[in-house]
């Protein structure tokens, strides 16, 4: 009993310490990641589906954002998207101030799966952008289609 | 008392204790350093450790997360404990727990073919292979080793220093 409360104790001073000593570390995970872990979701109308990403990039009303390392998308991408790589946005939202609020921005990463879009999304949506949706099915499911993609990029 | 005799089993009972008791105190020290070792470039680098733990493709990136943001201050301080000698029944449960969850990872990771990095020591991690499967196995036996010894003290002397 008395090892199981140690190791209890020594657990919870392991989440404290870690969660700290993050939070002091230039280079931690970001504490707005963390929360944003626990919020990220997103509603039917948050939502666009891949063929009408295409139809909105044929007439030219869509801003692609790749949330992607710079490496993904050095090897290819959705056409004309802009890569902004998700960590990079988590610890420097003030990055997005300079934007078109006005643009209707559609963020994507390669799983269809994977949660970074919706919590990219909570993070713009916070910054006061309101038309910003996530590509159901992901970069993945654009290339399946047989979508346009370019090739190569910032790395 | 000078020149008393002592049975021999007693006596071959007290060289057997010594020799566990160093057993015991090497492992410790061993594991202590390893741990801390492998937990300090992790802890200052802990998105790096992140992607490495979603590379195993057992848990999604919010879990990598959270698991980047405590594991290795829980290794960083199980590895303060065995060195210092204090609380060693908790630290080598602990261990033992750790050294057996890292083995079923590069295990699984191994079995299912992928190309990765293992994590364990940060970014001076090697690549998952037979060697890095093997070296696996022998921390978690001597873990395993380290624990059995500590258990099998008399009660009231694992906790002291």
């Amino acid at each position: 009993m008395k090892t199981f409360r140690r190791i209890l104790f020594l657990g919870v001073l392991a989440v404290s310490a870690g969660l700290a000593v993050n939070r002091i570390n230039p280079r931690g995970i970001p504490w707005r990641l963390l929360l944003l872990t626990w919020t990220a979701g997103t509603g039917s109308g948050e939502r666009t589906t891949a063929e009408d990403a295409y139809i909105g990039m044929m007439d030219q009303k869509m801003v692609f954002i790749d949330l992607r390392d710079g490496q993904a998308f050095g090897i290819d991408h959705i056409s004309d998207a802009t890569l902004m790589p998700f960590l990079d946005l988590a610890r420097h939202p003030g990055s997005l101030d300079g934007w078109d609020r006005e643009k209707t921005y559609v963020l994507y990463d390669f799983d269809a799966k994977s949660r970074i879009p919706a919590m990219a999304l909570n993070l713009m949506k916070a910054r006061g952008f309101r038309n910003v949706s996530v590509l159901s099915e992901g970069f993945a499911g654009w290339l399946e289609r047989g979508f346009p993609r370019e090739f190569g990029g910032a790395l | 008392m000078a020149g008393a005799w002592i049975p021999q089993g007693i006596r071959g009972g007290a060289v057997k204790t010594d020799r566990k008791s160093w057993i015991e105190r090497l492992l410790g020290w061993g594991f202590g350093l390893l741990l801390i070792y492998a937990s300090w470039g992790k802890i200052f680098n802990p998105l790096d450790f992140a992607r490495a733990v979603e590379n195993y493709r057992v848990v999604g990136y919010s879990l990598s997360l959270y698991t980047a943001a405590f594991l290795p201050m829980l290794e960083f301080l199980t590895g303060l404990l065995l060195l210092a000698g204090v609380w060693k029944d908790a630290a080598s449960l602990v261990n033992l727990c750790l050294m057996a969850v890292f083995l079923i990872l590069v295990a699984q990771a191994a079995a299912r073919g992928l190309d990765i990095e293992c994590g364990c020591f940060g970014s001076e991690s090697q690549t998952i292979g037979p060697l890095k499967l093997a070296e696996n196995i022998l921390y978690a036996l001597l873990a395993f080793i380290l624990w059995r010894l500590i258990r099998s003290r008399p009660a009231g002397y694992a906790g002291r220093l």
